[in-house]
């Protein structure tokens, strides 16, 4: 950062380190605004959750922090790196599972895990390791050698995992990490999740479930209309109540649905 | 409150229903983008020519006799519902902005289904341009008010017809493609058959076209044949009534309402209860085959390779295993083949065309890349995500396809030669291959990145299209063709020089083909490399769009 960003804020003020910020992020598509000029400060070892209705901006907001959606304006830091001056050092520490994104599902899962390993100049040994350790800790071990392509739901979206995984990245930004995902294996990410966090990592992850992210995370951060609405530490951010009581109250409350006679 | 109210409201949709939901999807597709409103112009502008020309000919024929009138426009008509029946099959695939599956889950009857979305089918270019060729038939068989009044009935279930062939055939081959490994063959085989069909075409015609005069009999021939073929029966009833022959135009007429009836049921018996399509079955899995790749295994294992080997490895993997790249791959055996076989059609030897064998395949095979990063759809975010470098996305796709096709080019180019029987002519020959192969794998690797343009995503329907593709599609294909001769030109010049004049000049050709061949590629991926690693979100987006 040099003198001529005066406008923006630094980037870790003071205190605790900082693993992902997120500085004034726009993004408008045609005449929607999808993110509007959002900051956002990760500490690094927290488990970061953000939450916020269909449409808030969170996949638009982690695909920016993420370096695969260029921002109209605004940065992004993983760790101090700047992700689109930086591309090259933010990614080598940050792990990704985008949203609605395909993967090269002609490739079994082994050999996907392995692939997305070595994309990123692993030495061959390691990567082969570390990929048969992470399918067999997700339960994808027998599926190891079944192309993608004719994967469930909930296996692809652990074989995805397992490729933001193999690196070991110190940040790790998922999106929507339980959709689609069976109970059991649920609590298998839940459980890597946690002790990837207790290591000194940090998660951050988007979800629609509100029980969950009260359950797992340390931080939160409600996001609506491409804002922060309260971010902070999960005590601060719910206050009294029930974190979802605090979403609801953020971000219009329930209205109490009049008419609809004719369902009931 | 009451258990009467919770009973569904039973009501199903009517034709109209469908046709206003066609208009509106057609209008809001043009709110989106502009392109589109372009696109559409010039469609209706091409459209309109189409209609003026051949339609103008319909009307001329009015003053002619009905047995010229007759085979013409029989003949016409029924290359017209095959061309609506088979084009979709392999071409430009079907308008999908009413996509019967989007209705499986409102539980719509069949029986409302078809009429309505066959007569929203009528709604686009295509059905215009029928249905108004369609009344200037009418205008061309109007001998008289009883066959006029014949005429409109007949050339309606002619219009009708062909939309309804055009949707019962993509609806059924849809449906039979659900499961995977069915749908990657078909995918192949139709590549296949699609790349034959240009030189079959071409023999049979060489092997009939010997003269105007034995052309205008075989299209006589050829029409009576028609008028008793399933695609034929309308037009031709509407025919025998103009020419006064009322029984045969009866019984035609019941057959082509019959036929209409037929493929109206076939479609709604692909579409399955509701349009969800035949109860499909999950797919069967089978293992991945873990085979070590002789070369590219044995690359070294540093951190300055891996990543490009990483790429090669997994190009080659899908160029063995994604039907769209087997498809590619298969349809350059065609090349060779079609350059030998269509001289042989004309009645000729071989001549010289099997000289043009290697070149040909190096420029297709250098070419086919020129869009790779689409072929990848979204899945390209793993390599935005693991910061990879342009450089080594690009090598290794070059890499990938060079490894199996150098191989290929060089056969190509020997048995060429030898075959035309000029082997002085390889080192021209030779020269020029490599030359266009490396320019082409250049050119690509640039453009890939560079202007990107959305592919139909793997595993989709193959024979729909993505949207608002067409236009920036062929400028992009004409594009990378053009520079890529342009810059292969240092290299052509003597190589043509050596096959019309003194065969020595090949001698220069073949150095500089070789040159060219090294550094075109390798400045194709340095350049093409930068321009991914400034671009790559960009074209993320763009590829994953369709």
């Amino acid at each position: 950062m040099n003198a001529a960003d005066g406008t923006l804020p630094p980037v870790a003020p003071s205190g605790p380190p900082v693993a992902l910020a997120l500085r004034g992020l726009a993004k408008r598509f045609g005449p929607k605004v999808a993110v509007d000029h959002l900051d956002l400060d990760v500490p690094a070892g927290s488990f970061y959750g953000v939450v916020g209705p269909n449409g808030a901006g969170k996949t638009t907001t982690l695909s920016m922090a993420t370096g695969l959606l260029r921002p109209d304006a605004g940065r992004a830091f993983v760790a101090g790196a700047d992700v689109w001056a930086d591309p090259v050092g933010a990614k080598r520490i940050l792990g990704v599972l985008p949203d609605g994104v395909r993967l090269f599902d002609r490739l079994s899962g082994l050999e996907l895990v392995r692939y997305s390993g070595l994309l990123r100049g692993m030495p061959r040994a390691v990567v082969e390791e570390r990929s048969r350790e992470l399918l067999d800790a997700l339960g994808l071990t027998e599926a190891g050698n079944t192309l993608v392509v004719d994967y469930s739901a909930g296996m692809t979206k652990k074989v995805a995992l397992a490729c933001a995984l193999v690196h070991a990245p110190r940040v790790l930004v998922l999106d929507e990490p339980f959709e689609a995902v069976d109970p059991v294996s649920g609590a298998t990410i839940r459980s890597i999740l946690t002790g990837y966090v207790g290591g000194g990592g940090t998660v951050v992850l988007s979800s629609h479930v509100m029980d969950l992210v009260e359950r797992l995370c340390t931080h939160v951060a409600v996001i609506a209309g491409g804002r922060v609405l309260a971010a902070g530490d999960l005590t601060t951010v719910r206050g009294e109540g029930t974190l979802e009581q605090r979403f609801v109250d953020l971000v219009g409350g329930t209205r109490d649905v009049t008419g609809l006679d004719w369902l009931r | 409150m009451t258990g009467a109210a919770v009973a569904p409201t039973t009501g199903q949709p009517g034709v109209g229903t469908f046709v206003r939901l066609k208009l509106t999807l057609l209008r809001n597709g043009f709110r989106r983008s502009p392109w589109q409103v372009v696109a559409f112009v010039l469609g209706a502008v091409w459209a309109l020519g189409i209609v003026g020309v051949v339609g103008s000919g319909l009307l001329a024929l009015r003053f002619s006799g009905t047995d010229v009138a007759g085979p013409v426009v029989v003949g016409g008509g029924t290359l017209l519902v095959l061309g609506w029946a088979l084009v979709p099959l392999v071409a430009f695939g079907v308008d999908e902005t009413l996509d019967p599956t989007r209705f499986a889950t409102f539980g719509v009857a069949r029986r409302r289904l078809v009429p309505g979305l066959l007569l929203a089918g009528l709604l686009g270019l295509p059905g215009l341009v029928t249905a108004l060729l369609a009344v200037a038939a009418v205008v061309t068989f109007s001998r008289g008010p009883a066959a006029t009044a014949f005429g409109v009935p007949a050339l309606a279930v002619f219009v009708l017809t062909a939309v309804a062939a055009s949707r019962a055939t993509t609806t059924a081959a849809a449906a039979l493609l659900r499961r995977r490994r069915t749908r990657d063959a078909v995918a192949v085989l139709g590549g296949l058959v699609l790349v034959c069909f240009g030189p079959l075409f071409n023999v049979v015609l060489g092997r009939a076209g010997s003269g105007l005069a034995e052309l205008a009999d075989l299209g006589r021939r050829v029409a009576g044949v028609a008028s008793w073929t399933p695609p034929g029966f309308a037009v031709a009833a509407a025919a025998d009534a103009a020419a006064g022959r009322w029984g045969l135009a009866a019984l035609r007429l019941v057959l082509a309402v019959v036929v209409l009836g037929l493929l109206l049921a076939a479609w709604a018996l692909a579409l399955g209860p509701a349009g969800t399509g035949p109860a499909g079955q999950a797919a069967a899995s089978a293992p991945a085959d873990e085979r070590r790749h002789p070369v590219l295994d044995r690359l070294p294992d540093t951190p300055a390779w891996a990543p490009a080997t990483a790429v090669a490895v997994r190009c080659a993997r899908y160029w063995r295993r994604d039907p769209r790249y087997l498809v590619s791959a298969a349809s350059l055996v065609v090349i060779p083949l079609l350059l030998v076989v269509l001289p042989l059609s004309q009645g000729g030897s071989v001549g010289s065309w099997p000289l043009a064998a290697g070149p040909a395949i190096a420029f297709v095979m250098g070419w086919s890349l020129h869009n790779d990063v689409a072929y990848d759809h979204s899945a390209f975010a793993l390599h935005v995500a693991t910061g990879l470098r342009g450089r080594d996305d690009r090598a290794g796709r070059v890499l990938a396809a060079a490894l199996w096709q150098l191989p290929l080019l060089l056969v190509a180019s020997v048995g060429g030669c030898l075959l035309a029987g000029h082997p002085e002519l390889l080192p021209a020959v030779l020269g020029a291959a490599l030359a266009l192969f490396g320019a082409s794998l250049g050119v690509s690797s640039v453009a890939s990145a560079l202007v990107p343009y959305p592919a139909p995503a793997p595993g989709d329907n193959p024979f729909q299209t993505p949207k608002g593709a067409s236009a920036a599609t062929v400028g992009v294909q004409f594009g990378t063709s053009a520079v890529t001769t342009v810059v292969a030109l240092p290299t052509l010049v003597p190589a043509v020089i050596a096959l019309v004049g003194p065969s020595w000049v090949g001698w220069i050709a073949l150095p500089v083909g070789l040159a060219t061949g090294i550094v075109l590629p390798w400045v194709g991926v340095v350049q093409g490399g930068a321009v991914l690693d400034r671009r790559a979100p960009e074209v993320l987006a763009r590829v994953s769009s369709s």
